[in-house]
């Protein structure tokens, strides 16, 4: 390959690095969809693939039997991040529902499990 | 509710592109023909019953996935990063149609910085300050050339030679842009060419470019063909250069079409987290 066109793949490489794919999806979680942690998170963070609006936005938690858990206030410490303080959970499965507006106004929603471990 | 945003994304495509490509018009190439302005007035008075129809149709789509209404719901939609755009743009129509006394190159100019806002709004704009900037430069070119082309088509008869070749090169030089800003709008938009076929907004994009393409055959006969006949003094080239031009802006508003539907239509996706 010629050094120029090699020069012009990587600039064009770099320019197309951290891309997201329009709407926003849910990138990664903490706790993981679908793992199981040992000990309650303390906390429920959701990283999106862009720039989320908070005023649009929400995560809701339940537990096996529906029921809704009470969480903390939705906070927003980066653009694409939403995170929620949890309180003590008991063992069991939980499913969090989540439906956000990204920046372009675009609206997603989806959920996911998470398993909290007895001792 | 996606079918209204795109006929108001097309509309408001429309006459940004007619509003700011007759700017660019007048700037690089000459004054307007009294049509010509009237156009670039119904652009105005379009975008002033277009913008509000958007805001009206958004803050229906907030409401719908967030209960919030009323007060609340405007000041929280005026807050977001595209209601502050929102604001931006429909400031920048009412300065371009007072700044009417201006001279030409200070208000094309202004148009040009007008378009940025659009940019930063849309899809291109959630994704990054670069892939916001190329698609700025691709709105920019797209008003140049068909904007231009529509202030061409409204010029009166016979349009001079000259005119028609300082047309070719704004083409020539809208087109050396829009070029790579779309192709690399397209490679940012889908990642993986299977998605090219297997997605709406693939499938669409691909309408776009084949229409894009008819588009520039259309240019390249003008190019390569009316203009040059017209140097050469044939009768029947500046009639055959309009005509070609007025199909050229015809099918210029059906790409535009596409690339509002383009606008609204979710982005494929390769991953699950």
């Amino acid at each position: 390959m010629k050094p120029r066109v090699a020069r012009a793949i990587a600039v064009l490489s770099l320019l197309l690095a951290g891309v997201a794919h329009g709407h926003a999806f849910l990138e990664h979680a903490e706790p993981r969809v679908g793992s199981t942690v040992g000990s309650p998170p303390s906390s429920l963070s959701l990283t999106f693939t862009e720039g989320i609006e908070p005023a649009f936005s929400k995560v809701e938690l339940t537990d096996a039997g529906g029921k809704r858990i009470e969480t903390g206030a939705l906070e927003h410490p980066e653009s694409n991040v939403l995170t929620v303080s949890l309180p003590g959970l008991a063992p069991g499965s939980y499913t969090v529902s989540w439906s956000v507006v990204s920046v372009d106004t675009h609206a997603t929603d989806g959920h996911f499990t998470f398993t909290v471990k007895g001792s | 509710m996606n079918a209204s945003l795109a006929v108001l994304g097309w509309t408001d495509l429309a006459a940004t592109i007619v509003l700011a490509g007759g700017l660019f018009f007048a700037a690089l190439i000459v004054a307007p023909s009294e049509s010509g302005r009237r156009w670039r007035w119904r652009a105005v008075g379009a975008l002033a019953v277009v913008l509000p129809a958007e805001f009206c149709v958004t803050a229906l789509r907030m409401y719908e996935v967030s209960g919030l209404h009323g007060r609340v719901l405007v000041l929280d939609l005026l807050r977001t990063r595209w209601g502050l755009l929102w604001m931006g743009r429909s400031a920048g129509v009412a300065l371009l149609a007072a700044g009417g006394s201006l001279p030409a190159g200070p208000l094309a100019a202004l148009a040009a910085a007008w378009l940025v806002l659009r940019s930063f709004q849309g899809h291109a704009g959630a994704h990054g300050m670069v892939p916001a900037l190329v698609d700025w430069l691709h709105l920019l070119a797209a008003a140049a050339w068909l904007g231009g082309l529509v202030q061409l088509a409204l010029l009166p008869r016979p349009v001079p030679v000259a005119i028609a070749a300082r047309v070719r090169v704004l083409a020539t030089v809208a087109l050396a842009l829009l070029v790579p800003a779309g192709a690399y709008a397209a490679f940012l938009h889908v990642p993986h060419l299977h998605l090219f076929t297997e997605s709406p907004y693939g499938k669409t994009l691909i309408a776009k470019l084949v229409l894009a393409a008819v588009l520039m055959a259309l240019g390249a006969v003008n190019h390569f063909g009316h203009v040059p006949a017209m140097r050469r003094g044939e009768p029947e080239a500046e009639t055959s250069l309009i005509r070609a031009v007025r199909f050229e802006v015809l099918v210029g508003t059906l790409v535009l079409a596409l690339t509002a539907l383009l606008g609204v239509l979710p982005m494929p996706h390769g991953h699950a987290p």
